[in-house]
């Protein structure tokens, strides 16, 4: 049981609206710290984990890969705690188990540990690519360990071709809820939107490795971040006035991800928004709610946004809350002023459509469109301070004037460098603290 | 386990947010005025709600109402009030005990409302009737006016009127003039609050058998409504105001509406507060002659009705014999005028009668600010 004051939540909007204005906006940030409170003398909590390394033919193609891909799945068990369940799982076009050789997970310590490297040791690629395969045994692995914080790594290299795109949707839809999933594409031959779609309903990360180098510290680094998460299934609970709808909630730090169409109403009006596992971390959500109006001077609650656990049971613990407020005005100085935060997450959000819909105008071959997407892109990337973004955007366009966003698209661009730019396009920064 | 106070779900005990809303739970602490119970755990009820009858009979405003005592939603009529005050179903922040406030002595009247432009009542009114030692009966009205641009100004104009009501009643009862009363009341008030009060502007009137006793420090005003008989001073405002307004129309350098239609008009030039410096009350008493009503009121009334005479064709009769009516009456008078500040009036019929209406002379306020 976690301490419940570990979570904080802290709401950041101009509550001042013109007369009849209906469109509230906050920036809703929730930081999560179990140092020093009573969590930290608690045992840690219950962990799942579940390894899924591509073996499909083309991991051979070079060699590198799959032996890069071996490496970090043994880097990654033995980052496992002592007493976490685990277990590891070849994909090809069907699931099979590597370790434990039957369908269940081991309890990490030396002994099983040791036998799982020696299992992924022997591992050679042969056969084809079905992801919704590995999801479903993921879910079954998995399911027997309900009260556990449960995580999936997924490893591929290429498309999803030994499965129908329905095949894959419903193995998704079967996943959602039941764990989280961080996804990796090594080498270039994999489909962003594929594994974006994986990631974003499993409310998991997706990255590329273009070098099978990089492979190995990034499972550790995956597989420590699952190790430091203390509560499972929390949601985003959302209370909202009758008659007033919710236009979006978006996460918007540190990436973004729309969760407006994955609300699961609790009532009339109250809805869940799934966040996934929490670790000490912060995140910050962007929620615009449409109220209606009320007369210069009254003040309406527009939405009571409290940080809800979960359990397995369907048994809600609150966290934490805040309050989304709007108040109407005459005072134009008061409502018109923006509040820095929520300004900069709007910008954020148009950064990563924009270089989205700019990657796709221009494999399309609509380069006007390309290049003015991209090159709004780059305004934002530089006004908004996101420096990560702005370098990789830099690899596919040619830069005159960043403030302007006035760009020229690169005649050539690297396949790795358009992955990147692609699967880190929802990478956001935080507006300065001064600021808010 | 208690319940909800947002949707009736048990909550657990030392939980801080019902599961089932998410809705705040009432922390253990009493957060209501006078005659809530301090031990209150979560989520029980705060006795002493606006209008329930707390010591000596004299309700409580600002006592806040909460979970199942509080009133029903004042916007949609739901009656899901959280324990932070927002109407559960129209999300509607729901006012505190201030925004229409009414006084009904019987034999005087008043009324305090929020209006229809501030987001609260930062105006306050004190009512009472004593018997004094050397005046005889009287009738004590006190109107204070928070200044907006000052912190906590419902606060200050809430303790100064409910200071200055309890220092009035109490030398007038010792033997005081009513002069001496008010420059008393007028000096306690402006310390009240502790090292830090908050401004205010102030208006008082001691009303006994023979005279009117005005004291007042900023731009709250009272005015005088003859009665019609032979012999009785003329309707006339008896309040000079501590305004630029009327600084620029004293000294002739601007007509009185020039000087009133200009955006410095209320800036006011003294008040009750930290950082108003020496106080320097102005008093004045005044002869009636004959029956007749005071008024004494904030600037959200006499805004609309600024002259002693439109005020008194808005009045008079009515409130010689029905000063609650006469009250409510010039409320909404201001209100249908747009309503753009806090209103307050008090509606003092002269000459009180002597034979008490209230046997009881410690009675306080019906209802007052009288933390």
């Amino acid at each position: 049981m976690t301490d419940h004051s570990d979570f904080t939540v802290d709401v950041y909007q101009n509550e001042y609206l013109p007369e009849g204005a209906q469109e509230v906006n906050a920036i809703i940030t929730v930081t999560a710290d179990f140092a020093g409170g009573a969590a930290a003398q608690t045992p840690p909590a219950k962990a799942a984990e579940v390894i899924v390394v591509d073996c499909s033919g083309s991991m051979d193609y070079p060699p590198t890969k799959m032996s890069a891909a071996k490496q970090a799945t043994i880097a990654a068990i033995d980052t496992l705690r002592d007493g976490v369940a685990f277990g590891v799982v070849a994909g090809t076009h069907q699931a099979r188990m590597v370790y434990p050789a039957h369908e269940r997970l081991a309890s990490a310590d030396e002994h099983t540990r040791a036998e799982a490297r020696a299992a992924v040791a022997g591992l050679s690629p042969n056969g084809g690519t079905a992801i919704g395969q590995w999801l479903r045994l993921a879910r079954e692995l998995l399911a027997a360990h309900p009260d556990a914080i449960r995580h999936v790594i997924l490893l591929t290299d290429g498309k999803n071709e030994h499965e129908t795109p329905a095949h894959l949707d419903a193995a998704i839809a079967l996943a959602t809820g039941t764990f989280t999933c961080d996804c990796r594409g090594v080498g270039t031959a994999w489909v962003v939107a594929e594994l974006r779609k994986v990631a974003s309903a499993l409310l998991g990360t997706v990255d590329i490795v273009a070098d099978p180098d990089g492979l190995e510290a990034d499972f550790r680094a995956m597989t420590a971040a699952a190790m430091g998460k203390a509560v499972a299934d929390v949601a985003l609970r959302v209370w909202t006035p009758q008659q007033a709808t919710v236009r979006f909630v978006k996460q918007v730090m540190p990436t973004v991800e729309d969760l407006t169409a994955k609300r699961a109403p609790v009532s009339a009006q109250i809805g869940d928004y799934p966040t996934g596992a929490w670790g000490e971390e912060s995140r910050d959500y962007h929620i615009c709610v449409e109220v209606p109006a009320a007369n210069v001077g009254e003040e309406m609650l527009a939405a009571r946004v409290s940080l809800t656990a979960l359990g397995p049971d369907g048994a809600a613990r609150p966290l934490a809350q805040g309050l989304v407020r709007a108040v109407w005005t005459e005072d134009t100085a008061l409502s018109t002023r923006i509040n820095p935060n929520v300004a900069h997450y709007t910008g954020q959000a148009e950064l990563a459509a924009a270089i989205q819909d700019g990657l796709e105008a221009r494999k399309a071959g609509d380069l006007d469109t390309a290049t003015a997407k991209l090159g709004r892109a780059v305004a934002l990337a530089t006004t908004s301070g996101n420096d990560a973004v702005a370098g990789l955007l830099g690899k596919v366009v040619d830069v005159l004037d960043p403030a302007t966003g006035t760009v020229r698209l690169k005649a050539k661009v690297a396949d790795a460098d358009e992955m990147a730019l692609d699967t880190r396009s929802t990478k956001t920064v935080r507006v300065g603290k001064a600021a808010r | 386990m208690t319940a909800c106070p947002a949707c009736g779900a048990s909550v657990g005990e030392g939980d801080r947010f019902c599961e089932s809303c998410g809705s705040e739970v009432a922390k253990p602490t009493a957060a209501g005025g006078a005659g809530a119970p301090a031990a209150g755990g979560a989520g029980a009820p705060a006795a002493g709600g606006a209008g329930a009858p707390a010591d000596g009979g004299a309700g409580v405003p600002g006592g806040r109402a909460a979970t199942e005592s509080a009133p029903p939603c004042a916007s949609c009529g739901a009656a899901l009030i959280t324990a932070d005050g927002y109407c559960d179903r129209c999300g509607r922040r729901q006012r505190a005990g201030r925004d229409h406030v009414e006084i009904d002595l019987g034999i005087a009247a008043g009324v305090s409302d929020r209006g229809r432009r501030h987001p609260d009542n930062e105006d306050a009114i004190a009512l009472a009737r004593v018997d004094g030692s050397a005046v005889g009966a009287a009738v004590l009205a006190v109107v204070c006016d928070g200044v907006s641009s000052s912190v906590r100004a419902a606060d200050a104009s809430k303790a100064a009127a409910g200071t200055a009501l309890a220092a009035m009643a109490r030398e007038l009862k010792a033997g005081a003039s009513a002069v001496a009363a008010t420059r008393t009341a007028i000096t306690e008030a402006a310390a009240a609050g502790g090292a830090d009060p908050p401004s205010s502007t102030y208006v008082s009137a001691v009303v006994t058998a023979t005279d009117m006793t005005i004291g007042w420090v900023g731009d709250s005003r009272a005015y005088w409504l003859a009665g019609g008989a032979t012999g009785t001073a003329p309707t006339a405002q008896l309040t000079t105001d501590d305004s630029w307004a009327a600084a620029m129309v004293a000294s002739g350098a601007l007509t009185e509406a020039a000087a009133y239609a200009d955006e410095h008009a209320h800036a006011i030039s003294a008040w009750l507060g930290a950082d108003a410096g020496q106080v320097r009350p102005h008093v004045a008493v005044t002869e009636p002659g004959g029956p007749g009503v005071a008024i004494v009121c904030s600037d959200g009334l006499w805004n609309y009705l600024p002259e002693a005479a439109a005020l008194a064709g808005a009045a008079m009769p009515q409130a010689a014999q029905d000063p609650l009516l006469a009250a409510r009456h010039l409320l909404r008078i201001a209100l249908e005028a747009g309503g753009s500040d806090n209103i307050t009036v008090a509606v003092i019929p002269f000459p009180p009668p002597q034979a008490p209406a209230n046997t009881d002379d410690t009675a306080t306020p019906v209802r007052g600010p009288h933390d």
